[in-house]
C-alpha cells in the first residue's frame, strides 16, 4: 500500500473534528438532531477548510446505521463506503468532469428511484461552480422540490459563478478562513501522532504560509516529513517554503539606507540563484516594508499585527512614511507577470537600485510648507504690497461673489472707474473667471466657435466692449470671428451672461507668438532660445521638412 | 543517467531520495522554478528511480523499464502537454488523464502523470483537474510542471507539495557548454553570464549569430548619436533579420530577445554607475564605464519604463517595425535630455 498524504489520512470524519468551523458545526448538528435538514446545501469558501469533509460527514449523520444523527459511527458499513467515496447512496460527483447538461439530466432521471440501503439519496457535487449554464438549469426545477428521499450538498470555491436561481434553492455556508491559532493546533496533534518532533516557531512558520487553508499547512508538512527525518527545524521550514532568509532581507534594507547599491544587488543575486523567483522576492520585500508602515503609523497600537522585534528596532525610524509609500509603488511597479525569468529579474534589480540610490521623500506637508514659505518670501523681495494686495483680492473675492452678484456685474459694465492698484487687481481677476466662463458657455452651444475662441484672451473692456485679443499671426481665426453670424452670437451668449447688452471687438495683439514663447521658457534667455532653433533646424528631419515645404520654424513646443 | 545528470538540484534530489527510501512519495507535485533549468529532465530521471526494476534510492539506467522510459515508451508513465499548435491544455487532455488513472498500472505498482507547461491549463481543465488531484487512486503520482506559482491557481497549490528547483550555477553552465556544446572558453563564460541561470537559454545562445548579433548591437549603442533614430532602428531590422521570418510567433520571439538585449545594455549601464558590480557584457565593461559616465541616474531610470512598455506593446500585436521606430526613438530623445513627449 503506498503512501498516503497527512491532507487524506486526517480528513474530519466526525463534526467535532472540523478545524475553525463552530457556527456552521452547531448550525448543522441542530439541523439534524430536529430533524430540519434542508434538501439542498451550498458549501462555500476558500480552499482547504472543509468543504468537502463537511459534505461527507453530514451524508453519514444522515444515512448512517444508527439513525440520523450528529454523531456518525465511522464504523458501520455505509460510513465507510461514504468515507471511501463509492456509497451506492451517496453520489460523489465531479462538478468540473461532469459539468454537460447530460450528466445532470442523468442525475435527473435517477432522482425519482428509492435508495437501496440508506435513507437518503445524497448527490455531493463538488465544484459544482463549472456546471454549464445549460446544466444549473435543467438542475433548477430538481432541487426546488426534490423527492423527500433526496438531499443535494454543492461545494464550490467560486460561490459567485453559482446563478442566483441555484443560490436561491439551497441553505448558504460560508466556510471561513482558519485561523492561524487553529491551524497550529491541528499541526501539532498530526505531529504527536506521527510521532515527529517539529520546533514551535517553525509551525508558526507554516500556518502564517497556509493563509487560513488547513491542506496547504498539511501539504507543507507532508513534505516537511518526507524530507527531514523526526525532528523539523526552521531551517527546513525555510527551505520548503522558499522564504528568503531575514538576514538576507534585513542586508537588503542595510543597502537602502546606506545608498550602497553593489551589496543590494549582491544580496539579490544570492537569493535568485536560490531558485528564489523575483516575484517571491518582490513579495517579501512588500510585506516587510507593510509592517513598517503600520509600525510608523500606529506603531505599538496594531495589536493584530506581529512586528518583528529586532527588524523594527532597527528600521522603524530609518524610513519616512512617504518613502515607504513610494518604495511600494516601485517596487509593485517592478512586480511583472511574464514568463521571462530574465525580464524579471532585471525589472526587479532595475527597481532596487532605484531605491537604494534614492533621497528620502520628504512628507507632502514639508514641501507645501516650503512652497509657502518661498512664496512668501518672493512676494516681500519682488513687491511688496502686490502680494499682499492679491491675497485681500483671492479672500475676498468668493465672499462677493457668493453674497452679491450684482456689484460685480456692474463692475464691468462701468469700466474702471476707480485708477487704483487694488481696483485693478480685482477687475483683472474678475476679468479671467468671466472669460472662462463666457467659453464655457459657448462650449456647450457651439464647439467650432469655441475652438477658434479661446485661442484668444479676453483683454480689457472698453465702454461695455468686449475687447478679444488675438496673438499677432492668428488671423483665420479673426477672419472667422469677425463674420457677423459668429459675431453675433457670441455677443448673445456673453449677453446670457452679463445680463446687458454687449459689442465685441477682435483684435490682433501686437506682441507676436514670440512673447508667449519667451513666457514659456522664462529661465531660458533670448540667446540659448536661439541656440534651440539652430539645434533642431540642423536636424536632418526638420531640415528637409523646411526645404521641401519652403517654409520657416515658428514655434517649437518643448 | 539517473539523477547524476541533473546539475545543480542536490536538495531536491535528496528529498526525493529520502522520500523513495521512506516510502513518503506524495501524490501531487508542482515542480516550479524558470525555464531551462531541468525540471523535465528531472522529472524523467524521478521516474526511472521509481518504476525501476532494481529498487534503490537511484535508477539502474539498464533495465527494461529504464530503457523504455528513456524512449518515452513506458505503458505507466503518461506526459501531458500542449497539443502542437496550441497555446493551452485543453480539458480533454486532463480526461484522457483521468481515463489513464482509473486503469490499474500495467506493468509497476505505480501510474505516473507529467503536465508539462502546467500554467497552460485552461480554465476548465485546471477545475477538472481538482477532484482527481485531491483524491487519485492510490497507485498515482501526478507531477505538474510549470515556471512560476503567480499562475497556479490556490485550489490546485493547496492540494500538491510544491518543490522549488533553482537555476544552474555559473560554473556548471560553462562546464556543460564546453563539455557538451564544445564551446571554446572564452565564449561559454560570455555565454554563462547572458543565460541568468538556464540551460534552455545558453543552448540557444551558442548559435554563433546570436552573439554576434549582441556585440554589433553593443557596439552600435555605444556609438550611437540623438539623430539617426530612423536609420539605426531601419539596420536593427535588417541586422537582426527580423522581417525575414514568416511566422509572427517566431518574430515576436525574436524581437523580445531584442529587447532584452536593450534593458540589459541599459542594466549595465546603470550598474557601472552606481558602483559595478557583476555585468552581462562583461568585454564592454570600460566602454560602458565611459558611457555611463555621459548620462544620469534620471534619464536611464527613463529609458527602462520605455523599454517595458515596449514589451506589453509587443504581447499587445503591436507592429514590429512601428514598435522598434519608436522605442529607438523615444530613448534617443531621452538621452539628449529632452523629457516631455
Amino acid at each position: 500500500m503506498s503512501y498516503i498524504v497527512l491532507a487524506r489520512k486526517y480528513r474530519p470524519q466526525t463534526f467535532d473534528d472540523l478545524v475553525g468551523q463552530e457556527a456552521i458545526v452547531t448550525t448543522l448538528k441542530n439541523a439534524i438532531r430536529s430533524n430540519r435538514v434542508a434538501h439542498a446545501y451550498l458549501l462555500a469558501g476558500p480552499r482547504g477548510v472543509g468543504k468537502t469533509s463537511t459534505a461527507r460527514i453530514v451524508s453519514k449523520a444522515l444515512n448512517c446505521i444508527h439513525g440520523p444523527t450528529d454523531t456518525p459511527c465511522n464504523v458501520c458499513d455505509i460510513c465507510r463506503c461514504i468515507s471511501e467515496g463509492n456509497d451506492i447512496d451517496v453520489l460523489e460527483i465531479d462538478g468540473a468532469s461532469n459539468r454537460g447538461i447530460d450528466e445532470i439530466r442523468n442525475i435527473r432521471q435517477n432522482v425519482n428511484y428509492a435508495p437501496s440501503r440508506a435513507r437518503y439519496k445524497i448527490y455531493i457535487i463538488d465544484e459544482v461552480h463549472m456546471l454549464t449554464r445549460e446544466a444549473f438549469n435543467a438542475l433548477l426545477k430538481t432541487l426546488e422540490e426534490p423527492p423527500p428521499h433526496v438531499k443535494f450538498i454543492f461545494a464550490t470555491t467560486a460561490v459567485n459563478r453559482l446563478p442566483e436561481t441555484v443560490q436561491s434553492r439551497c441553505q448558504r455556508f460560508d466556510f471561513k478562513n482558519i485561523s492561524v491559532h487553529d491551524i497550529e493546533k491541528r499541526l501539532l496533534d498530526i505531529c504527536k501522532t506521527e510521532g515527529v518532533s517539529i520546533e514551535s516557531s517553525a509551525l508558526h512558520m507554516i500556518a502564517r504560509y497556509a493563509k487560513g487553508g488547513l491542506r496547504d499547512s498539511q501539504s507543507v508538512l507532508d513534505q516537511l516529513l518526507s524530507f527531514c527525518n523526526g525532528k523539523i527545524s526552521r531551517e527546513d521550514v525555510n527551505f520548503v517554503l522558499g522564504c528568503i532568509d531575514e538576514d538576507k532581507i534585513l542586508g537588503v534594507f542595510e543597502g537602502f539606507v546606506k545608498k550602497d547599491t553593489s551589496s543590494v544587488l549582491r544580496i539579490t543575486n544570492d537569493i535568485l540563484n536560490e531558485g528564489k523567483t523575483a516575484g517571491e522576492f518582490i513579495d517579501q520585500l512588500l510585506l516587510y516594508i507593510r509592517e513598517l508602515l503600520v509600525f510608523t503609523s500606529c506603531k505599538q497600537e496594531a495589536k493584530w499585527m506581529e512586528f518583528n522585534p529586532s527588524f523594527i528596532q532597527q528600521y522603524g525610524k530609518s524610513f519616512s512614511q512617504d518613502t515607504l509609500m513610494y518604495m511600494v509603488q516601485i517596487l509593485s511597479d517592478a512586480r511583472v507577470r511574464t514568463p521571462d525569468s530574465l525580464l524579471q529579474r532585471i525589472l526587479l534589480e532595475m527597481a532596487l537600485i532605484k531605491l537604494s540610490r534614492m533621497e528620502s521623500i520628504g512628507s507632502l506637508n514639508d514641501i507645501l510648507e516650503k512652497i509657502t514659505s518661498l512664496e512668501s518670501r518672493l512676494g516681500k523681495s519682488d513687491n511688496n504690497s502686490e502680494g499682499k494686495d492679491r491675497e485681500t483680492v483671492l479672500i475676498r473675492d468668493p465672499e462677493t461673489q457668493q453674497t452679491v452678484p450684482e456689484p460685480i456685474r456692474e463692475g464691468y459694465n462701468t469700466p474702471h472707474t476707480e485708477d487704483t492698484e487694488k481696483g485693478k487687481n480685482e477687475i483683472r481677476y474678475n476679468e479671467k473667471d468671466l472669460w472662462e466662463k463666457i467659453l464655457s458657455a459657448i462650449q456647450n452651444k457651439k464647439k467650432s466657435i469655441w475652438s477658434l475662441l479661446r485661442e484668444g484672451q479676453l483683454a480689457r473692456l472698453e465702454n461695455g466692449e468686449f475687447v478679444i485679443e488675438f496673438p499677432g499671426n492668428y488671423t483665420f481665426h479673426l477672419q472667422r470671428l469677425n463674420q457677423v453670424e459668429e459675431k453675433k452670437f457670441i455677443e448673445q451668449c456673453i449677453q446670457e451672461i452679463v445680463q446687458n447688452t454687449v459689442k465685441v471687438r477682435f483684435v490682433a495683439s501686437q506682441m507676436n507668438s514670440d512673447k508667449s514663447k519667451n513666457d514659456t521658457l522664462s529661465t531660458n534667455h533670448a540667446p540659448s532660445n536661439q541656440k534651440t532653433v539652430d539645434l533642431t533646424t540642423s536636424e536632418p528631419a526638420v531640415k528637409k521638412t523646411v526645404e521641401l515645404f519652403d517654409g520657416h520654424v515658428i514655434k517649437i513646443h518643448k | 543517467m539517473s539523477f547524476k545528470v541533473v546539475s545543480c538540484q542536490n536538495q531536491t534530489v535528496k528529498l526525493f531520495q529520502n522520500a523513495i527510501t521512506n516510502k513518503r512519495l506524495a501524490h501531487a507535485y508542482i515542480f516550479t522554478g524558470q525555464e531551462g533549468i531541468g525540471k523535465v529532465l528531472f522529472s524523467k530521471e524521478l521516474a526511472k528511480a521509481i518504476f525501476c526494476q532494481h529498487p534503490g534510492r537511484d535508477a539502474c539506467d539498464t533495465c527494461y523499464h529504464c530503457q523504455r522510459i528513456e524512449n518515452n515508451a513506458f505503458s505507466d508513465l503518461l506526459f501531458i502537454l500542449p497539443e502542437k499548435n496550441s497555446r493551452i491544455i485543453k480539458i480533454e487532455q486532463l480526461k484522457y488523464l483521468q481515463e489513464f488513472l482509473n486503469v490499474r498500472p500495467l506493468e509497476s505498482k505505480q501510474k505516473m502523470v507529467i503536465i508539462q507547461s502546467a500554467d497552460k491549463m485552461n480554465e476548465e481543465a485546471s477545475n477538472c483537474l481538482l477532484k482527481t488531484l485531491e483524491e487519485p487512486p492510490l497507485y498515482a503520482i501526478i507531477i505538474l510542471i510549470v515556471t512560476s506559482l503567480d499562475a497556479v491557481k490556490d485550489t490546485i497549490r493547496s492540494r500538491c507539495q510544491i518543490v522549488r528547483f533553482s537555476p544552474l550555477t555559473f560554473d556548471s553552465i560553462k562546464e556543460i557548454l564546453i563539455h557538451r556544446f564544445h564551446v571554446d572558453c572564452n565564449q561559454a563564460e560570455q555565454i554563462a553570464s547572458l543565460s541568468n541561470g538556464s540551460m534552455e537559454r545558453a543552448a540557444l545562445l551558442c548559435d554563433t549569430h546570436v552573439l554576434e548579433k549582441r556585440n554589433w548591437l553593443i557596439d552600435r549603442l555605444l556609438r550611437l548619436e540623438c539623430d539617426d533614430n530612423l536609420t539605426f532602428s531601419k539596420e536593427l531590422l535588417n541586422e537582426w533579420h527580423i522581417q525575414d521570418l514568416e511566422v509572427l510567433e517566431e518574430k515576436r520571439v525574436l524581437v523580445k530577445e531584442l529587447l532584452l538585449s536593450f534593458l540589459l545594455y541599459y542594466r549595465d549601464l546603470l550598474v557601472c554607475k552606481s558602483g559595478g558590480y557583476e555585468l552581462y557584457y562583461r568585454d564592454w565593461k570600460d566602454a560602458l564605464v565611459l558611457k555611463s559616465n555621459s548620462l544620469s541616474d534620471d534619464v536611464l531610470f527613463r529609458i527602462v519604463p520605455v523599454i517595458k512598455t515596449s514589451f506589453e506593446y509587443l504581447d499587445h500585436n503591436a507592429n514590429i517595425t512601428l514598435l522598434i521606430e519608436n522605442m529607438v526613438t523615444k530613448i534617443l530623445h531621452l538621452q539628449r535630455g529632452v523629457f516631455s513627449v
